[in-house]
């Protein structure tokens, strides 16, 4: 009986002691859609005809 | 800005009438999971690897005197060439809204963030349709652009691209006309019904559906 119960338990207690798996954050309704490379963002604008913003940013 | 500018949705609404890129040589954000997607956590939809490649690319163009303050905001032409404003430190959302919006209106008629990504998701159906055999489909897909935007002057790029399309696809359906004719003077009536029923039933809407149908209706008899 014990052959089979103890692995159980012990995959039980593995579990438990994990705790529940990193859930992913929303996705967020709408926001701003960056270029991922200026190639894409020149190719981008000039097909559209629109201006190119950039942002450049520093951490503190 | 990252987290009190670009979140608002004016100055997301606003950044639809814009091509945006982010430049911050930064790698140390970590990622962050988005459904099944993983994204750098301090900006949703794009990589690190990407805003710390994007950063020196044109960084020595645009500051040209080494420093660069930040943050920098700059908009440019469409070509990416020419400077049409820049603020130096936080531009606030109000700000950075009118300036967008008068960038806009002096580079003239374009297209929009929502309208582009419509017509370039069509175009690659179709693609993928005429690529897949899945004619019918790729036709559809081709009328939906030159239906819901032929009237737009600044889409003419993306209407020029789906006409194309068609345009191939057509030119492919008259080779098999041609195929099918040479089957027919060589005797061969059924296979060339066949050809010609295939043409006119999956190309419809394009002139060489009507050419095959003309063409069915003038094949000899089999006997």
């Amino acid at each position: 009986m014990n052959r089979f119960v103890l692995p159980v338990l012990a995959l039980a207690a593995t579990a438990a002691l994990a705790g529940p798996p990193d859930k992913p954050a929303k996705v967020p309704a709408d926001s701003i859609k960056w270029a991922t490379s200026w190639d894409e963002a020149i190719r981008e604008a000039k097909e559209r005809n629109v201006p190119i913003h950039v942002a450049y940013h520093k951490d503190n | 800005m990252t987290s009190s500018v670009y979140p608002n949705k004016d100055v997301i609404a606003a950044s639809k009438q814009v091509v945006n890129i982010f430049c911050n040589k930064e790698d140390s954000h970590g990622t962050k999971k988005y459904g099944t997607e993983e994204w750098c956590a301090d900006n949703y939809g794009l990589k690190c690897e990407d805003h710390v490649k994007n950063h020196p690319e044109k960084s020595n163009k645009h500051f040209p005197k080494g420093t660069i303050p930040n943050p920098t905001t700059i908009l440019l032409t469409p070509d990416g060439e020419t400077e049409m404003w820049r603020k130096t430190g936080k531009a606030e959302g109000k700000e950075l809204c009118d300036a967008i919006k008068e960038a806009v209106k002096k580079t003239g008629a374009g297209i929009g963030r929502d309208e582009y990504k419509f017509m370039t998701e069509k175009l690659a159906k179709a693609e993928e349709a005429f690529g897949g055999n899945k004619v019918k489909d790729g036709i559809a897909a081709c009328n939906d652009v030159i239906k819901t935007f032929g009237k737009m002057p600044a889409a003419k790029p993306m209407i020029e691209k789906a006409e194309k399309k068609l345009d191939t696809a057509n030119e492919y359906g008259r080779e098999q006309i041609a195929k099918s004719k040479e089957l027919s003077t060589g005797g061969d009536i059924e296979g060339a019904k066949a050809i010609l029923k295939e043409i006119y039933a999956n190309y419809k809407g394009l002139d060489c559906s009507k050419e095959a149908e003309k063409e069915m209706a003038a094949l000899p008899k089999a006997k």
